[in-house]
């Protein structure tokens, strides 16, 4: 029984790998990236770069297991919406308004802890934000704004 | 003894008296959304409408956590630049999209449903004058 059980997980892992998961590209777009288009602390922009850009950019860089069902599904989903939410790749082609909100959004989700996301720094240690850390980016979304509205 | 206990009730009622007032003067209060100090005045016609379809969600004592931490109608003309034309914004996109009022809500409450025309001028209010803040 427990050997007939195994067996079929079996087949329908191997089923899954061939369902294509819909991995977004990277598609870049030259000058159009938040680092190109704003100048912004180097600390400020490693931390974006490590615990943002796997998903909200056009950087994103996908680890072996994100290639294995049904782990690739998940990857692909997150990846698809973050993008949707916020995609520094292509900052530069939002209105100044847009900007406005994008920032006062990236800094009540960082504050809260919303994001990261829960699961990702478990594969992903350094993305995970310290207070300081976290304040530091509230900050840099402040002091930005106010260089877009000025 | 009869004294004291006529003292207690005629005291318990008047309390009674004033905790209901006064939790009537905090309904009030509530509702003001044009406080003098903010940055911007709610027109009336949008106020009504935001008071009729929106706030009893969207408000400082709301019991959604979610509805209360996107967006305080009550709080909204009291903050900073930056978050009354984030709040806009998304005011504006929240009714273009139809993600507000939300569809569940709707479907147990369809009389809460926003007219086109009230619709138009929310999303018109808002894109206006956020894009005014931003000058």
């Amino acid at each position: 029984m427990v050997r007939k059980i195994f067996i079929i997980l079996v087949i329908i892992f191997v089923v899954i790998q061939f369902i294509p998961p819909g991995r977004p590209d990277n598609n870049p777009v030259k000058g159009k990236d938040l680092m190109e288009v704003a100048n912004v602390p180097q600390e400020v922009a490693s931390l974006l770069k490590t615990s943002c850009y796997d998903c909200h950019s056009q950087q994103i860089t996908y680890p072996w297991y994100s290639y294995v069902a049904p782990v690739s599904f998940l990857v692909s989903r997150d990846v698809r919406e973050g993008r949707k939410k916020l995609d520094f790749g292509h900052w530069g082609d939002l209105k100044k308004r847009k900007q406005i909100k994008a920032l006062d959004e990236i800094s009540e989700e960082v504050e809260s802890g919303e994001m990261p996301m829960k699961i990702y720094p478990i594969m992903h240690p350094d993305a995970r934000l310290s207070d300081a850390q976290r304040q530091q980016i509230m900050d840099w979304c402040e002091s930005y704004s106010d260089e877009i509205l000025n | 003894m009869k004294k004291t206990l006529l003292t207690i009730v005629t005291g318990l009622f008047f309390a009674g008296i004033f905790t209901v007032s006064s939790g009537f003067q905090t309904k009030t209060t509530q509702k003001e959304v044009n406080p003098p100090e903010g940055l911007i005045t709610i027109p009336d016609n949008v106020n009504t409408i935001l008071q009729n379809k929106c706030f009893d969600c969207h408000n400082s004592k709301s019991e959604s956590m979610k509805a209360k931490m996107k967006l305080k109608i009550d709080h909204l003309a009291t903050l900073k630049k930056k978050k009354i034309i984030s709040k806009l914004d998304n005011i504006a996109e929240a009714v273009e999209e139809k993600d507000m009022p939300p569809k569940k809500f709707l479907k147990k409450y369809p009389e809460q449903a926003l007219t086109d025309e009230e619709a138009k001028t929310l999303i018109d209010w808002a894109n206006n004058t956020a894009d005014e803040l931003m000058k």
